[in-house]
């Protein structure tokens, strides 16, 4: 079925961005995108899906009905009931090699599944015991999940492995609002003649996708960057060496997709919230919003 | 999840305060009531049929009845007779719904084939979930998104593969109370709701619509299109009704394309985005979560000269039977008399007139839900439904493991299936009707994981001096408590007393998001209603054990109780009452923990807590720390003794 055109989507520009920095260094560790209902999460992601140039592996749909089997994969019953052949019938983390994982409300996903996902994760690599089988292949995937906090928080591990994290909000500027309806309405009346017409702009963002994918590695980062983003971890009291990676990583993939060949304080700044805002450890009795805190951080030490 | 009636108490009775008298005064109304919260049920059926796929279906809360299953027969009416009409129960299989493997045909065809699943035979038709109250989250999610995508992936049981799954979904809600309703996820994605309660038997008349009509109404939908003035009306209806949602924006202009094209109408027209409205913002308008934040600007004093509080309920019969126009005009024109703002109205007007519309419906909707409440306290006099037991066999399905069904398991016939098959060419050929040869090494048996979830009720003396410091503590209990709770499984709530009656503070929740905003800036002071807050906190408990959880009820006070359950003062009256109130708790066997907050512990507080028999806990520096780790540490006592 044809997807919603990702240039289509109106404002979200947060998660845009992000989903695209996460396409251009899959290092940096996927998306979450996390907030109001109907404001246009799964669009967003499943538009990505089809922007992504062919070559890449595909975007897959983890639905929350999956079962364990067709997630790490299993006998395939096909061969074993015909042939009467052991044979392995490779789930979605295979698919999902070298492409994108799509969980759509995944604070709802079962807790075993969960673990799982972690376990995969954090590895790269795929254990099959199961069945008599003993396999094992690469599952290294970029994980992007959707949800909204108010039906569940998600686990603090699963958490932690998305690179990105972006709050979306409901849009409230009443000229978005009247384009997003129109333009909803436009795709719905006619998918192939709305794709048609935004093909264009989508290449457009497909072309900058590549160039920046390619341009990727000759980025620099300057040590006082280095400097300022550790400065910034520390005042956030992020634990760990991943969010100043993910912090690092993001820098330059956004560095990349500007086309500059620098990493800059800019940068930095841009992506900061993202890279940051789920990784705050909590404290109860402070109800200061997470990206609140992060912004107010931003303002203490990225400055030049 | 329980956002939407239980804020609807909190707004009603503003609102509520006109309309009440005038029910109460001119019983014909309640009539009117019922007819007219008919005619909206017609028009959204009729919407449904026009555009299933723009409009996702409807929230239908109703009792079983005749009422409900002539408005499903009517609904069916509308489809052609080659739609595909299914239904399921909330609690049916993960697989049945989404499809899996089909053993009967596997087992006789010698290869894997696939059952469809409900889903996607719904394709084209309507879908009914029976007892959407009791849907999972994990079910709601699936639905979910076959609704988004129009798309229903099956990766179960070796099969991957997508079937298209568009379709027009009822979720029939049984719900008793604000606590039982089906998944907000679900709800949102649907552009209409009614609650059917206050229609009677005679007023739930066959539609005058045909499938004629419809059809009809089909062939010109892709036509219509709305004017710009429209179309900014629409728009700025939904931020000033408090539903700031695109999906529900979008709803409404689906909605009043449907309504157009049933009217026969090339263009969509001031009545049409006025009734569309009114269908889709009736529940949103008070539903939306974020309706009274600051997301939600108060309309401009032009758009509503009234102020919603007084918008006279004349008013609002009048408004119902103007956007009920559309559709009546054939059968009643002659009762509705030309209305000048509708002929030529400016764009302003056409703003006022939609924002008018809909709030009349929401004031309708409220009243249907005092209706329904009343309904439902009477039907709980009668007989209480099913607490759900848990038996060995229940809970989450967790995989299969080796062993015979002997000692109460249950067999797993697929993993034993899937056991035995790859082993069929090496085996003696099976006897002559049986398609495989099964041995006892490949008897597979169902394990169940039971994550009892507990809930925890926190009971919160918030009267006299020392309230503050004690919600303070509570508030930090719970947030605590949350924080861990995702591991856990646990849901908390919270329910504080004080002058008169008690008050939920905070709904059975997961969420520490929702517990954060619902905590902040409870005030505290006052008479100690604690009898009050026992009989909720009782009441609650039941709720929570209906869902399947094991409810904690955590009381903070000093067991001082001043005020009775009439809300009069007097210690003698409040001691008796608070005593009755906790024999009914403690019949019901809820565990309860109870911390006396006094100076020095109290003969009362300890009294109470023994015909509670709760675990009394003298606590007289409340802290939250110490409070969330005795209460972890009790909830999950009480979770392994129930398993």
């Amino acid at each position: 079925m044809t997807a919603f055109p990702f240039s289509a989507i109106v404002g979200q520009d947060d998660l845009r961005e992000a989903l695209l920095l996460a396409a251009i260094d899959r290092s940096i560790g996927g998306v979450l995108a996390f907030g109001d209902r109907g404001a246009g999460k799964s669009t967003a992601i499943r538009a990505l899906a089809a922007l992504l140039p062919e070559k890449d592996a595909a975007v897959v749909d983890l639905p929350l009905g999956a079962t364990e089997d067709r997630i790490v994969g299993a006998l395939d019953l096909e061969a074993a009931l015909v042939q009467g052949e052991k044979k392995f019938q490779p789930g979605l983390l295979a698919d999902a090699d070298n492409g994108f994982l799509y969980i759509d409300e995944v604070n709802l996903l079962e807790d075993h599944l969960v673990d799982i996902l972690l376990d995969v994760a954090a590895s790269g690599e795929n254990i099959v015991e199961r069945d008599g089988l003993s396999v094992r292949h690469p599952a290294r995937f970029v994980l992007v999940g959707s949800g909204n906090p108010e039906e569940g928080e998600l686990r603090p591990q699963l958490l932690d492995r998305f690179g990105l994290a972006v709050d979306v909000r409901t849009p409230t500027d009443l000229a978005d609002r009247m384009d997003i309806v129109r333009r909803r309405d436009a795709f719905e009346q006619d998918r192939e003649g709305f794709a048609a017409e935004w093909a264009g702009r989508d290449a457009e963002i497909a072309r900058r996708l590549v160039e920046a994918r390619a341009g990727l590695s000759d980025v620099e980062t300057p040590d006082s960057v280095l400097e300022k983003a550790a400065t910034l971890c520390i005042a956030l009291g992020t634990d760990g060496l991943r969010a100043e990676l993910t912090l690092m990583r993001a820098a330059r993939a956004k560095a990349a997709l500007e086309g500059d060949k620098t990493v800059e304080l800019g940068h930095l700044r841009a992506i900061a919230p993202a890279a940051l805002r789920h990784r705050l450890r909590k404290d109860p009795l402070d109800d200061t919003d997470a990206s609140v805190r992060v912004e107010r951080a931003i303002e203490e030490t990225l400055t030049p | 999840m329980n956002g939407l009636i239980g804020r609807q108490v909190g707004v009603t009775p503003g609102v509520g305060s006109g309309v009440d008298t005038s029910v109460g005064s001119h019983p014909s109304d309640s009539a009117d009531i019922g007819a007219a919260v008919w005619r909206r049920a017609e028009r959204m059926a009729a919407a449904l049929t026009v555009d299933p796929g723009g409009l996702g279906g409807i929230w239908l809360r109703a009792f079983p009845g005749p009422v409900r299953d002539v408005w499903r027969q009517e609904l069916h009416r509308l489809w052609t007779e080659d739609a595909s009409m299914k239904s399921a129960p909330a609690h049916a299989d993960i697989e049945r719904l989404a499809g899996g493997l089909d053993l009967a045909a596997t087992l006789a065809k010698g290869a894997p084939v696939l059952r469809r699943g409900v889903l996607a035979e719904a394709d084209g038709g309507v879908l009914t979930i029976k007892m959407a109250e009791r849907l999972p989250p994990s079910t709601a999610g699936i639905l979910a998104s076959a609704l988004d995508e129009g798309v229903i992936r099956v990766e179960r049981d070796g099969f991957s593969k997508a079937e298209p799954a568009r379709f027009c979904l009822v979720l029939s809600d049984e719900g008793v109370g604000p606590d039982e309703t089906a998944p907000t996820l679900l709800r949102e994605r649907l552009a209409f709701a009614i609650d059917l309660a206050p229609v009677s038997v005679r007023e739930a008349k066959p539609f005058d619509l045909t499938g004629a009509d419809v059809a009809a109404a089909r062939e010109r939908l892709t036509r219509i299109s709305p004017s710009p003035d429209i179309e900014k009306a629409i728009a700025a209806a939904g931020p000033a009704l408090g539903a700031p949602s695109p999906r529900a924006h979008f709803f409404v202009l689906r909605a009043a394309r449907a309504l157009a094209a049933l009217r026969g109408a090339e263009a969509i027209e001031a009545v049409d985005a006025a009734a569309a409205c009114d269908l889709v913002y009736a529940l949103r308008a008070t539903a939306s979560p974020t309706s009274d934040e600051t997301e939600a600007p108060e309309p401009p004093a032009e758009t509503a000269p009234d102020n919603s509080d007084n918008i006279p309920s004349r008013d609002q019969s009048q408004n119902q039977s103007d956007a009920s126009q559309p559709l009546d005009s054939q059968s009643d024109a002659s009762q509705t008399p030309p209305d000048d703002a509708l002929q030529n109205p400016t764009p302003d007007e056409v703003s006022d007139l939609i924002v008018a519309a809909a709030r009349a419906g929401t004031v309708a909707f409220s009243q249907a839900g005092d209706l329904d409440r009343r309904r439902m306290r009477r039907l709980r006099a009668a007989g209480r439904g099913g607490a759900a037991g848990r038996s060995k066999t229940s809970g989450r399905p967790k995989g299969a493991r080796p062993g015979d069904s002997r000692g109460g398991g249950r067999l797993d016939l697929l993993a034993t299936l899937r056991a035995a098959a790859p082993w069929r060419k090496l085996r003696p050929a099976p006897l002559a009707p049986q398609p495989i040869r099964v041995y006892p090494s490949d008897i597979r048996i169902k394990t169940y994981e039971q994550k009892a979830a507990a809930s925890v009720i926190f009971v919160v003396d918030a009267s006299g001096s020392a309230a503050l410091g004690r919600l303070a503590e509570a508030k930090g209990a719970v947030e605590r408590l949350l924080q861990d709770c995702y591991a856990r499984r646990d849901w908390v709530s919270v329910v504080a007393f004080r002058g008169r009656a008690a008050e939920m503070l905070l709904e059975p929740t997961r969420s520490l998001v929702r517990a954060r905003r619902s905590l902040a800036g409870a005030p505290g002071g006052g008479g100690t209603p604690l009898a009050s807050a026992l009989l909720e906190a009782g009441r609650l408990a039941e709720a929570e054990t209906e869902k399947g959880r094991t409810p904690m009820i955590v009381i903070l006070s000093d067991g001082r109780g001043n005020i009775d359950l009439s809300g009069a003062p007097g210690r003698d009256a409040a001691a008796a009452d608070e005593k009755r109130a906790a024999r009914r708790i403690a019949a019901d066997g809820a565990s309860v923990l109870f911390f006396d907050t006094g100076a020095r512990p109290s003969p009362r507080a300890k009294d109470l807590s023994a015909a509670l028999g709760a675990d009394y806990t003298p606590l007289p520096y409340a802290d939250s720390r110490k409070l969330a780790a005795i209460v972890g540490r009790e909830t999950q006592s009480v979770k392994r003794a129930r398993q």
